[in-house]
């Protein structure tokens, strides 16, 4: 107790000697300059969104185009049924043409057999196809997009993951916004399907939320959107195919993004729109362990992809100078610079300062991390959760998230230090080493 | 001497006219009027249409059916089943008609051949391995035919029939199964269309319902009724249906009839026969297993020896009943006989060791005789209540009910009596074994299949 007593002590003393108060300031770069303006410039975009959604007119489509899903199914085995079906269920008037592609079907037959007891039940749905695409040859997730890619007769691509399935009116909203020729991607809010398993996937459920709905739903207002995921990105495929499909090596998702934004000079009306209505939804690690092996390799694919692949391509003359300085905050600043500040800052204050005042530092930057959390989560609750009531379940996690969120500022660090000095991005489970190999090192 | 079947008048190779003798003739009534028995026959293959009629009358004429039938090609729309292939090169040709000549000098050509059966053991015989299959043809009502059959036999429009008989008497023998057909009870047409009706009132006109069950309030309705601009919502409780299998599901019921709107998830089936119109469910239908056929052991001895020697013919007056009835029967009197100590019988059993080989010695028309007489014998010993049945060619089986020990002392020695007359008329030569047990002499642990393979088990 003696410390937090001490803290305490210090604490008043600090409010009541300004001479102290420079280890409370030591604190202020820390969020002010990075986090802050990054969550205000975000909910400045949800209110805008909001206030349009309010007061502009509803814009119906009768753009119902043939669409292509592919799903990219590995070893999902029985769960890969829920995603074709929840395919087969959308409330759309044209055609879906479903491509399931089994990377290395030798190994994963339990998903081919999955998917083969499907097909009777295709016939019952109308303007529905299913193709299963077994591949022998496992060539990882980019050979899979790109074989479907080659075989859609769609105007529009969805690409799909086979641990992910969608709300029913997915593919309509998905593809109304096609109806505009400028649109050349669309995503939509990722919810958590395995929410209630464990400690870990509730957390991450509210990281979803905040990252995946709010984040992405306020950044695209603004005309900048940090990354169509892999697991659910819809495109307008004789856009794709112009570009070349999807290019090999690990984060094709990512590099697929950068690549569209590249184009951003030379054809400034080309879009990215966040649809909120198209909603998926995913499985996510239930494990700390697989969580942390995860991030490992989302963390470190982005440094992979900045650093190596894209070097030469993050410049405003060819992206535009919005998308340049979105991409130097978020995704330099924020995803990279920051992970490192942190880490060295807590270790800085650790050894420098006294471990009492460092502890109440640390109570300081908990307490403004949860209020910071809580009241985004009230305002996502309030304004923008199409599921309120399952979203309050993730009220309890809250006191937990801001812990959950340092230990994965801290992993990001080490995933970045990995990607550096291990080449963590030839390890990989999207694709086999000799696929990543060929990729730029 | 060969004979050639030619329209236009075309002549064999020499190669062929070193060899034989050849007559030509243009057609059938041509040959008939001499009637000459060639080696083999020979059809100009150009015409199929020629080669069926001609062949067709080959094998449907009371003296040459059986002879080799050879043509100059093979048009693919022709029935290979009554024709021995393409005329082979001179050398082959003659190995062939020597192969036929040795084999039908082991025939025993008794008058059997005149029947059909006696002509399609020799077609057999003189083709060995030969396999009698079926052809598929869509316009025939049954759709499997067999045409060597439907040559030989003139007489019934049903080879089915014919060939059940053949099967049962054991002159065929099945050598694979080739397809199991569903066949109208009533025409035995294969020509079946199947249709889903109602199970409420059996109309035909139902529909695929697609419906929705909402998990929220339980509600079950046509998918219609749930979209609402874009969206699923319930019409019941008006929660926004989002996620299949989260929010609501397909109930299983998924056909609606339009007659009476019973809602059900499977139609009840029924088929209606094409030719002769009736209709009838699925589990009425009659399978016909259709098969691949040879030419059995029996069938065999049939043509070597003109007749084969059947028991059967010589019991046909005892009324055997069959051997799964008689087990039955022999059970219930071992349980009725357990229970009621006052309730006795006997069971006999008879065994001719060497009957088929007496076949040789005395020949099958008097070992015919004794048995008759034997069997006539018999049944004059034999009350009515008694029972008997074959278990095999050689071995008889009589239950004798209200039979103690000393009543079947006395029908042995009866029976025995009656054995002497029978050893007399077949010279000694008849080898035979009798066993016998009461019901007093039962073990309580036995039942009628024990009882009889022990008994049995010493006979042999």
């Amino acid at each position: 107790m003696d410390p937090f007593l001490e803290a305490w002590y210090v604490f008043r003393l600090t409010i009541a000697q300004y001479s102290e108060l420079q280890y409370v300031l030591m604190l202020i770069p820390f969020v002010l300059f990075l986090e802050l303006p990054l969550y205000l410039v975000n909910w400045l975009g949800v209110l805008r969104y909001l206030y349009r959604k309010k007061n502009d007119i509803p814009w119906i489509a009768l753009y119902s185009p043939r669409v292509t899903c592919t799903i990219t199914c590995y070893s999902e085995g029985k769960a890969v049924q829920n995603t074709v079906l929840s395919l087969l269920e959308q409330i759309y008037p044209g055609h879906i043409e479903i491509i399931a592609a089994v990377d290395g079907v030798k190994k994963n037959l339990p998903t081919y057999q999955a998917l083969k007891e499907l097909l009777p039940l295709v016939k019952n749905y109308a303007n529905r196809s299913l193709t299963i695409l077994p591949k022998i040859q496992r060539g990882g997730r980019v050979s899979s997009l790109n074989a479907g890619l080659s075989r859609a007769q769609g105007e529009v691509f969805f690409a799909l993951d086979g641990d992910t399935s969608f709300d029913n009116r997915m593919v309509s909203s998905a593809v109304s916004h096609f109806g505009n020729p400028n649109t050349v991607a669309v995503t939509g809010p990722m919810r958590v399907r395995n929410a209630k398993s464990t400690l870990v996937t509730r957390l991450q459920n509210l990281e979803y939320m905040l990252t995946m709905q709010v984040g992405k739903l306020g950044f695209t207002q603004l005309s900048a959107i940090n990354n169509v995921p892999g697991a659910f990105g819809v495109f307008r495929k004789s856009f794709i195919q112009k570009i070349g499909g999807w290019n090999t090596g690990t984060a094709e998702d990512l590099d697929m993004t950068l690549r569209i934004k590249q184009y951003h000079v030379r054809y400034p009306e080309l879009k990215f729109v966040f649809e909120p209505n198209a909603v998926s939804h995913t499985d996510v690690p239930e494990s700390l362990f697989d969580f942390l092996k995860q991030r490992l390799r989302w963390d470190g694919d982005t440094w992979y992809i900045y650093s190596n692949k894209h070097k030469s391509g993050i410049t405003a003359s060819v992206m535009g100078w919005k998308n340049f300085i979105f991409l130097l905050w978020y995704g330099v600043l924020f995803q990279v610079i920051m992970p490192f500040s942190i880490v060295i800052y807590t270790f800085y204050m650790a050894v420098m300062i006294p471990t009492h005042i460092f502890l109440l530092s640390m109570v300081l930057v908990y307490v403004f991390y949860f209020l910071l959390v809580s009241l985004q989560y009230v305002l996502y609750l309030i304004l923008l959760s199409d599921r309120k009531l399952e979203d309050c379940q993730a009220f309890w996690v809250l006191p937990v998230y801001p812990g959950f969120q340092f230990i994965g500022r801290v992993w990001s660090a080490v995933a970045i230090l990995n990607q550096m000095f291990n080449k963590g991005h030839l390890d990989s489970a999207m694709a086999p080493l000799w696929v990543l190999k060929k990729g730029k090192q | 001497m060969l004979i050639f079947f030619s329209p236009n008048k075309i002549g064999l190779p020499d190669a062929y006219a070193n060899l034989y003798r050849i007559h030509y003739c243009s057609d059938f009534s041509e040959w008939e009027v001499t009637k000459t028995v060639p080696l083999a026959f020979i059809i100009d293959g150009k015409d199929a249409q020629y080669v069926n009629k001609m062949i067709n009358k080959i094998r449907r004429d009371d003296v040459v059916f059986a002879s080799l039938c050879f043509v100059t090609e093979l048009p693919a729309a022709l029935d290979n089943q009554l024709l021995d292939g393409q005329l082979p090169e001179p050398s082959a040709l003659q190995e062939k008609i020597s192969d036929v000549e040795d084999l039908s000098k082991s025939f025993k050509n008794t008058e059997t051949y005149i029947t059909p059966q006696g002509r399609l053991i020799k077609y057999l015989w003189l083709r060995t391995g030969f396999i009698i299959q079926p052809q598929r043809e869509w316009k025939n009502s049954r759709y499997y035919r067999y045409t060597l059959l439907e040559a030989f036999n003139e007489d019934t429009d049903d080879s089915f029939a014919w060939l059940r008989k053949l099967a049962v008497a054991k002159i065929l023998e099945p050598v694979s199964l080739i397809d199991r057909q569903r066949e109208c009870t009533h025409c035995r047409s294969a020509h079946l269309s199947f249709i889903d009706i109602c199970p409420n009132c059996f109309e035909i006109d139902i529909a695929l319902q697609p419906s929705l069950h909402c998990f929220t309030c339980g509600c079950v309705d046509a998918q219609d009724k749930f979209l609402h601009a874009g969206m699923l919502k319930c019409p019941k409780c008006s929660t926004h249906l989002r996620h299949i299998g989260s929010d609501y599901d397909r109930p299983l019921e998924n056909y609606q009839c339009q007659s009476c709107n019973h809602a059900f998830s499977e139609g009840e089936i029924r088929v209606r026969c094409a030719v002769c119109e009736k209709s009838m469910k699925p589990d009425e239908l009659v399978i016909n297993e259709i098969q691949h056929w040879q030419l059995s052991d029996r069938g065999r001895v049939i043509a070597f020896r003109g007749e084969v020697f059947d028991l059967s013919s010589g019991f046909d007056q005892l009324d055997f009943i069959s051997k799964e009835l008689f087990v039955h029967d022999l059970d219930w009197m071992m349980v009725l006989s357990h229970r009621y100590k006052n309730i006795s019988f006997s069971l006999f059993g008879i065994y001719f060791v060497n009957l088929v080989e007496l076949v040789d010695e005395i020949g099958h028309t008097r070992l015919l005789q004794v048995m008759e007489s034997f069997a006539q014998r018999l049944r004059n010993l034999l009350r009515i209540p008694d029972l008997s049945a074959r278990t095999a060619e050689n071995m008889l089986w009589l239950l004798l009910p209200n039979t103690d020990k000393q009543g079947l002392a006395g029908f042995h020695k009866r029976i025995e009596a009656s054995m002497n007359q029978l050893m007399l008329e077949s010279d000694h030569k008849l080898i035979y074994r009798f066993g016998s047990i009461s019901s007093d002499q039962l073990s309580d642990q036995e039942d009628a299949e024990l009882l009889l393979a022990r008994l049995s088990g010493e006979l042999l």
